[in-house]
């Protein structure tokens, strides 16, 4: 662990997120993303929480940083993909200070990394590459997290799925309430920029990758009603926010039933239930005929503290970009990827 | 020219197994077609050997020598060359009144001795198509269904019974039908008419209550032998249907987690969601006829010596350039409404 700087053989795992939840939300984030085989964890506050900002400064293996009028210095992007790409481009150049970090990837608040440390640790490339798998929606799972997910189904059988009626479209959007693309990590470096699911070295130089079948990217969204149930709280329909369509038809129907004054708690929440089986919901008897679930068991690891000194490296490198402008952060973007968030 | 005129003839192509090959001319010579035309689209030696053995077919193995190593590749184009060229066989036969095309599930429905009385060129019989359910019993389906009005189909589509008020959501196949035509060297096939070479139309008759009865899946057997050799990864500028359909079926016959009753299940599932006909609500629409497949007009057989002729004829013509035989077939886009 003191072996000096330059002997160090890269082992640690971090994330970069940018975040706006619920102090319990954002807990549940933490615990469970340096549960997985993360190491540290770097979260971009997009909103003014002072409770949450706390809570996160007191864990030794979290990085805070507030993305407040200081960061975008007068140029934030109005659409929060924008901001995710940017904050997680500022990580992945950060931790290039940083001797100990091997991997650095960008998640989400739902979504959690089903990843092997050894046998991350013995890629050559300086990327890797985790396919999605989708948590099974269902009302209410026994445990506090889900254990099934939806894999990807490959186009014969998304054929076979339409054909029965099952799904509307042989589209992987139809399956899915998500993405599909699935999420890379990368060795950081002061000219890696992340995109959504892709990452490329500046100018535009493609970062040789390893496709890791047995790893994944869990997206938890939506997982549970109660988990619908907060993501959806406070949606405005009439403040559209460049959401995908699907997301604009679901936000609208739940504002609409939430926003219901002539009905009682009760009766709300008895909507929202059936809102919640007939959009989100998951026919788990189609899933388990088809052989489209599979079970994660994950793993509860304990994460490796960074040394201290990696900390402070970090933290210097953070302050000194965060006090730049981000114009050089902001990856171009590709037009497939565009297409697939606004597929979903 | 003189000559009976009065015989009637089919001409077809075929690619398929001997017991279905062997059902459709045993059934196809009991309706009122005196002889037929068989041009093997492929190597298949059995049943070439008992179309060859059969008094009343006459066959032709359509090899790469008869292409000239120039095999058309769409299909309705190989099927053209042949009617054609059977019409430039079949025009010095005396006895040869009338050709049609059909296709192997096809049959045609008529009254043969009113048929002849009929004066025309060319007549249409109009598409009946089987009505669709898992099992018939007898070997036969029971119903047919009728043309329906635009009023029929838009209320069809709003009951959600089909997909969208238009003839291809209604039916699974085409629905214009077949047209026969008098043999004569200037005459071409298209796949639902005919005309005058090089562009003349030919007046053409629809006879009353005369039909092609179109089979397509009319039962899971018949679906399943329809789809059995499908492969996804030839479905290229497929329709999307046919595309959805096939990629669906292999993909469920084939599936790894299923047993194979599960397979078997899946694919019953597959014909009732997407193949199998509403009886009850096609009853209430009046849109259901009895079938009308007449089984009491066995074939009379051509005189030896015009199936000798006709024979004769169609060698001289094996080896051809079959360019001039071609058709001019309307492009997708220009292709009649309800041409499959």
């Amino acid at each position: 662990m003191s072996a000096p700087q330059g002997q160090v053989t890269p082992d640690r795992i971090v994330t970069a997120t940018t975040l706006r939840d619920t102090p319990d939300n954002v807990d549940r984030f933490v615990r469970r993303t340096l549960g997985s085989g993360v190491d540290h964890a770097i979260v971009f506050l997009d909103a003014d929480q002072p409770k949450v900002r706390a809570a996160l400064e007191a864990n030794p293996h979290v990085t805070v940083v507030r993305t407040g009028k200081d960061y975008w210095l007068g140029d934030r992007p109005s659409v929060v993909l924008d901001r995710q790409m940017a904050n997680a481009s500022v990580a992945a150049a950060a931790l290039a200070e940083v001797p100990s970090v091997r991997w650095v990837f960008n998640i989400d608040g739902d979504e959690v990394l089903d990843i092997d440390r050894a046998a991350l640790a013995r890629i050559e490339t300086d990327a890797v590459r985790l396919g999605t798998l989708e948590a099974v929606a269902k009302r209410k799972w026994r445990r506090s997290e889900p254990e099934m997910f939806k894999r990807v189904p490959s186009s014969n059988e998304l054929h076979a799925l339409s054909a029965l009626k099952l799904i509307d479209a042989p589209e992987i959007s139809a399956f899915f309430r998500g993405h599909s693309l699935g999420k890379v990590g990368v060795r950081p470096g002061a000219d890696v920029r992340f995109r959504l699911h892709t990452a490329y070295r500046l100018p535009e130089v493609e970062i040789e990758e390893t496709v890791q079948e047995d790893m994944h990217l869990l997206h938890l969204e939506s997982w549970c009603l109660a988990d619908f149930v907060s993501r959806w709280q406070g949606y405005r329909a009439d403040r559209p926010k460049h959401r995908p369509h699907r997301d604009e038809r679901l936000g609208a129907a739940y504002s609409l039933i939430d926003g219901d004054t002539s009905i009682g708690a009760a009766e709300r929440d008895k909507r929202l239930g059936e809102l919640f089986d007939r959009l989100v919901a998951d026919d788990r008897a189609v899933l388990k005929r088809f052989d489209l679930q599979v079970r994660v068991r994950r793993r509860e690891v304990a994460p490796r503290p960074l040394d201290r000194s990696d900390v402070a490296a970090l933290e210097a490198a953070l302050a000194r970009i965060g006090a730049e402008s981000k114009e050089g952060y902001r990856p171009t973007v590709l037009e497939a990827e565009q297409k697939a968030a606004s597929a979903v | 020219m003189t000559g009976s005129h009065d015989r009637i003839v089919t001409v077809s192509m075929v690619s398929d197994t001997l017991p279905n090959v062997r059902f459709w001319v045993d059934r196809t010579l009991r309706t009122g077609v005196d002889h037929m035309l068989v041009f093997l689209d492929d190597h298949r030696p059995d049943v070439q050997a008992w179309l060859e053995q059969h008094p009343m077919v006459s066959v032709v193995h359509t090899d790469a020598a008869y292409w000239n190593h120039d095999r058309p590749t769409p299909l309705p184009d190989r099927q053209m060359v042949n009617a054609n060229l059977s019409l430039a066989a079949l025009a010095k036969v005396p006895s040869a009144g009338w050709l049609f095309h059909i296709d192997v599930d096809e049959a045609l429905s008529f009254d043969r001795e009113t048929f002849l009385e009929l004066d025309p060129r060319a007549a249409r019989f109009p598409t009946l198509e089987a009505v669709a359910k898992r099992r018939w019993r007898g070997g036969e389906p029971k119903y047919f269904k009728k043309q329906p009005r635009p009023e029929d189909l838009y209320a069809l589509a709003g009951l959600g019974a089909i997909a969208r008020p238009d003839l291809d959501a209604y039916f699974r196949g085409h629905h214009l039908g077949k047209t026969g035509v008098r043999p004569s060297p200037d005459v071409r096939f298209r796949v639902h008419s005919v005309y005058e070479h090089p562009d003349t139309k030919i007046e053409t008759i629809i006879p009353p209550d005369m039909h092609l009865l179109h089979y397509a899946s009319w039962c899971l057997d018949d679906f399943v032998d329809r789809w059995r050799d499908f492969r996804p990864e030839d479905a290229a500028g497929r329709p999307f249907r046919s595309k959805n359909i096939g990629t669906a079926f292999y993909t469920l016959r084939n599936h790894p987690a299923m047993s194979q009753a599960q397979r078997d299940e899946a694919v019953g599932e597959l014909f009732d969601r997407n193949i199998s006909d509403d009886i009850p609500l096609l009853r209430d629409f009046g849109l259901l006829v009895d079938n009308p497949l007449r089984l009491d007009q066995p074939a009379r057989p051509m005189p030896r010596e015009d199936v000798a002729l006709l024979e004769t004829r169609l060698k001289e013509l094996l080896h051809v350039d079959k360019t001039p035989y071609k058709s001019q077939l309307l492009q997708v886009g220009r292709r009649t409404d309800g041409s499959r």
